[in-house]
């Protein structure tokens, strides 16, 4: 697998959540702050909970097109409760998860993908990093973003996604900030 | 053009190979900076 040239094959995708922002943090640490730059990402899509404005903004400044949905402490009451959006060939599905019981539940996450009708669902709420594949389909739970408690969890590592959408599959890179570091994971999903 | 070789060499090291990486020697910072060369280039012709 090669870096793609500037024709703007490169399709990056940001997926971050459950900012909480300022009830349950002043905002993003400032690692994650540093790496997240304009002019590399395409996309954001957002599992909501951001809560205010300024983090909007700041997603509105890392990439044009941002798409959020709503979590249970967004007061703006113009994000959807769930999203569907097509990249690069692959129909992904957005929601928070406060409506899915139980939260975080493979089987329930699993019942709104089929509903949606897509290749890859989305979900946050649980602050929990999560990701797998059942079937020929993905799951994706960026985790909370600026490592905010939960009311499952009190103590979260932040954490955020950046999905690499190619034409055989979606490259999964994890950050995660342990102690004072960043840590990345890599996970590729394959189309069968 | 991406050597492969060298791509792969430095897979292991993810901390420094990723696309947000902002090390000198990450494969992804020298794409993003030709990508930008490449437009600028596209612009001016």
């Amino acid at each position: 697998q090669k870096l793609r040239d500037g024709a703007g094959r490169m399709v990056l995708v940001l997926v971050i959540g459950d900012l909480h922002v300022p009830h349950r943090s002043s905002g993003l640490p400032p690692k994650f702050k540093k790496l997240l730059v304009p002019g590399k990402i395409q996309h954001v899509l957002c599992t909501g909970n951001l809560c205010n404005k300024d983090m909007y903004d700041f997603l509105k400044s890392v990439a044009n097109d941002v798409h959020v949905v709503k979590g249970d402490f967004d007061e703006n009451a113009t994000y959807p409760d769930t999203k569907v959006v097509t990249i690069g060939g692959l129909k992904i599905g957005l929601a928070h998860g406060h409506q899915i019981v139980p939260w975080g539940d493979q089987a329930a996450i699993g019942m709104l993908q089929r509903q949606l009708d897509v290749d890859l669902m989305i979900t946050g709420h649980t602050h929990k990093f999560e990701a797998y594949e059942v079937g020929d389909k993905f799951f994706i739970n960026p985790g909370s973003a600026t490592g905010a408690y939960s009311s499952i969890t009190s103590e979260t590592n932040p954490s955020f996604v950046l999905m690499d959408v190619q034409s055989a599959g979606v490259v999964v890179y994890v950050y995660q900030l342990v102690g004072e570091d960043v840590k990345v994971d890599k996970i590729e999903f394959k189309k069968k | 053009v991406y050597d492969l070789k060298e791509k792969m060499a430095s897979e292991a090291n993810l901390a420094v190979n990723n696309p947000l990486s902002q090390e000198d020697d990450s494969p992804w910072k020298r794409f993003f900076e030709d990508t930008e060369l490449q437009r600028t280039i596209q612009q001016d012709v």
